[in-house]
């Protein structure tokens, strides 16, 4: 082996070929970002069973012949991006992960609000759309009880929506979920401050907030990595079809955001990042307080140890701040995205996370229709057994609430039509306010 | 002289000694020995001759110029080494001084050309760590008229590159020293660097100060997107058209019409079967109970 008078190796210098083949791999990376080819992304196969404004509902048609081994997973994705993340390619898609072990899986596919959806709040999707999807899963699957299974920002929703309707999940499988902001761990905490950041001026000039918008804040996190450390790559990957037509769609996918409604926007930066409410118990959606403790059913979290965008800080504290009894939690090294689409999480995490399903949904029996008239396990009945149409059928009561309206005497939606509100509020201890709701969706 | 200049005269002077020294041993060479080894002979008159083309271009300063005489040398070399080898291994003793000459010459070329290589990655580097420890020295705290915001800015971006660098740098000349071809050794060059950038970057958008230019910079955007609104709004009101901010209304009061009429309809619902409970009760009709309510 040469060497220069000052013993650095020569044998391996940049030689013109060597400069020649790099040239010649960043033009064709550039060419490929110039005019990137078509590449599919989510498709594995589904159908639309329930449509609402721009919501769609796809239940997947099942892998493994045989049905569905476990009660239904409904997949609830964030506001902000598409939830084909899950669906990336087959290789590597957390959907397919799970209908291969025999999961029947639902997801809730958003779609793009327009300026007349600004005004919806995370009420509307929590209580309405989420509640409505859940609904159409149980009617659909004939089970009193899915798994819910929420991701990144579609995780805190969902986090939401089992402390309010514990009666209706079976399972709550959250992702990297934005819970408790009191964390320096992840610059958005500390740039989405009250102090530098003002939610209401942004809503209040944009209206729904764009994805561009959004995405400047993402892009900025890590500036080098996300506008020339990906180019770099490329030049790396770019004589292999395979990783190309890979980085493409998580390209396509990183491009394909949507706007967020404003005042859900609003609402979520201001209580969950700004005042951290929800860990608080403190939450309020419409008329109610989201209170943590309500959350008694199996509760697993995953996280990935190097999320900057939601740092593994931000979500475990739900474990403490629950009920369960039964919760655990699973750390993988990998990034926000990475725990979807990343092959070791497809190797270790996902078979895991099956399994951690499985064995709490009564695995291998096949869920059973309810007999007609039957009411659905851990919910109130909808029918009395003299015929009434049962407290079930009221929205907003569950099995807590049917409970101490029972114990004061009202057994049906007639009873508490009839009831003196005030005296059922002493006696039930339950809100006034919320009893005239109720007697109110009774009269229509 | 620079050292550019120094490397493309020690080639040229390389090559013409090469030449000569080989045409010595050519000369010394009875006529027999000559014509066995006449296919040694046109190979080196067909690539010395290209190479002393390349030789000149790169003396001109002409672009492209090093890699054309570094490849013109390669295939010389390789075809030389091949034929000597080929001659000395079936028997030509005669021919081992040729070979010596031309195994001589051709390590100190290959030095030069590779030496110039080394030394231009090398020359980079030095030049990019002065620059870059200039820039670092820069990176002294603001003076107070400046503001605070600024001062603490600056002060982690220099506390940052006060740590961090001489690590850095380390590791890129270790990287440059080490094993490995040129392709790879540039991508962890790369990586070192961007590594260190990142986290210098990282370091400085922690800081209060950064979160507050970036507030003031997203604020005095918005405050601009509002005025072009608002001014547009106004042009489009005086001409008695309708702005965009009425169609998103609009839109709007559609939406909560159809929330409230899909709440009314699940009113309905429940109220409509309370009564057909309370028809069939009635006319005491001992039929099936329905199934449950759907959602």
């Amino acid at each position: 082996m040469a060497s220069t008078s000052s013993g650095r190796k020569v044998d391996d210098a940049v030689g013109p070929e060597d400069l020649a083949g790099m040239t010649d791999r960043a033009m064709k990376a550039l060419s490929i970002m110039l005019n990137p080819p078509h590449v599919d992304v989510g498709t594995t196969p589904s159908v639309v069973v329930h449509t609402e404004d721009k919501l769609r509902l796809l239940h997947y048609l099942p892998l493994k012949e045989g049905g569905p081994a476990s009660p239904p997973v409904l997949v609830v994705y964030a506001l902000i991006n598409r939830p084909y993340i899950l669906d990336l390619q087959p290789d590597r898609s957390v959907v397919r992960a799970l209908l291969e072990r025999g999961h029947d899986v639902y997801l809730i596919d958003w779609g793009s609000p327009s300026a007349g959806d600004s005004s919806l709040t995370l009420a509307d999707y929590v209580d309405g759309y989420i509640d409505r999807c859940v609904g159409a899963v149980l009617e659909r699957s004939g089970v009193p009880r899915l798994t819910l299974f929420g991701y990144c920002m579609g995780g805190t929703l969902s986090v939401m929506y089992a402390a309010l309707h514990p009666e209706n999940v079976r399972n709550l499988v959250i992702m990297a979920a934005p819970v408790d902001a009191d964390t320096d761990d992840g610059l958005l905490h500390i740039w989405s401050r009250r102090e530098w950041y003002d939610a209401d001026k942004i809503v209040d000039t944009l209206g729904n907030v764009p994805a561009d918008f959004m995405n400047l804040g993402y892009n900025i996190l890590d500036p080098l990595l996300n506008n020339v450390g990906k180019l770099v790559h490329l030049t790396e990957i770019v004589d292999n079809d395979d990783a190309v037509a890979n980085y493409l769609r998580m390209e396509k996918w990183v491009a394909d955001g949507i706007p967020m409604a404003g005042e859900t926007f609003r609402q979520f930066l201001k209580d969950i990042y700004q005042e951290n409410l929800l860990i608080k118990n403190r939450m309020r959606l419409g008329d109610r307080t989201v209170d943590l403790r309500a959350i008694d059913m199996p509760l697993l979290l995953v996280m990935g140890s190097r999320d900057h965008l939601v740092p593994p800080a931000a979500t475990r504290p739900l474990l403490e701040a629950v009920a369960s009894t039964d919760k655990e939690s699973k750390e993988i090294e990998a990034g926000h995205i990475g725990i979807s689409v990343g092959g070791r999480a497809h190797r270790e995490l996902w078979p895991a996370v099956s399994e951690w399903i499985m064995n709490r949904s009564d695995a291998g029996q096949p869920p059973a229709s309810p007999a007609p008239g039957r009411a659905r396990r851990g919910r109130p009945p909808r029918e009395s057994e003299d015929g009434a149409v049962g407290l079930g059928t009221i929205k907003g009561i569950g099995p807590s609430y049917a409970r101490r309206l029972g114990e004061a005497g009202v057994k049906d939606a007639r009873g508490l039509a009839s009831a003196d509100l005030e005296a059922l509020s002493r006696e039930a201890r339950i809100p006034l306010s919320r009893l005239k709701a109720w007697k109110r969706s009774l009269e229509g | 002289m620079t050292d550019k200049q120094g490397q493309i005269e020690g080639l040229t002077e390389a090559w013409f000694t090469l030449s000569e020294e080989m045409g010595r041993q050519w000369s010394q060479m009875t006529g027999s020995k000559a014509k066995d080894a006449k296919d040694i002979f046109g190979t080196w008159v067909e690539y010395s001759n290209e190479m002393g083309r390349t030789l000149i271009e790169l003396n001109r300063g002409e672009p492209g110029a090093y890699a054309s005489t570094k490849k013109a040398w390669s295939d010389w070399n390789d075809k030389m080494t091949e034929q000597l080898s080929k001659a000395s291994s079936s028997g030509m003793s005669d021919v081992k001084d040729l070979q010596d000459a031309w195994t001589r010459n051709a390590t100190r070329i290959n030095s030069l050309l590779t030496e110039k290589a080394t030394g231009q990655v090398s020359a980079q580097l030095d030049r990019f760590a002065k620059a870059s420890e200039a820039q670092g020295k820069n990176l002294k705290p603001f003076s107070s008229k400046d503001g605070q915001d600024m001062a603490d800015l600056t002060t982690t971006m220099a506390k940052f590159w006060a740590s961090n660098y001489a690590t850095v740098v380390g590791s890129i000349q270790g990287i440059i020293e080490g094993e490995g071809d040129a392709s790879s050794k540039s991508k962890r060059i790369y990586d070192a660097w961007s590594g260190f950038t990142s986290d210098m970057m990282k370091e400085v958008m922690r800081t209060a100060a950064f979160s507050k230019w970036m507030g003031s910079l997203r604020d005095s955007d918005l405050d601009a997107m509002l005025q072009a609104k608002r001014l547009n709004e106004e042009t489009l009101r005086a001409m008695g058209a309708p702005t965009r901010s009425d169609m998103e209304e609009v839109q709007k009061s559609l939406k909560e019409i159809t929330m409230e009429l899909r709440s009314f309809k699940q009113s309905i619902k429940v109220k409509g079967s309370a009564k057909a409970k309370d028809a069939v009760k009635a006319r005491g009709a001992g039929r099936p109970k329905g199934k449950a309510q759907k959602r």
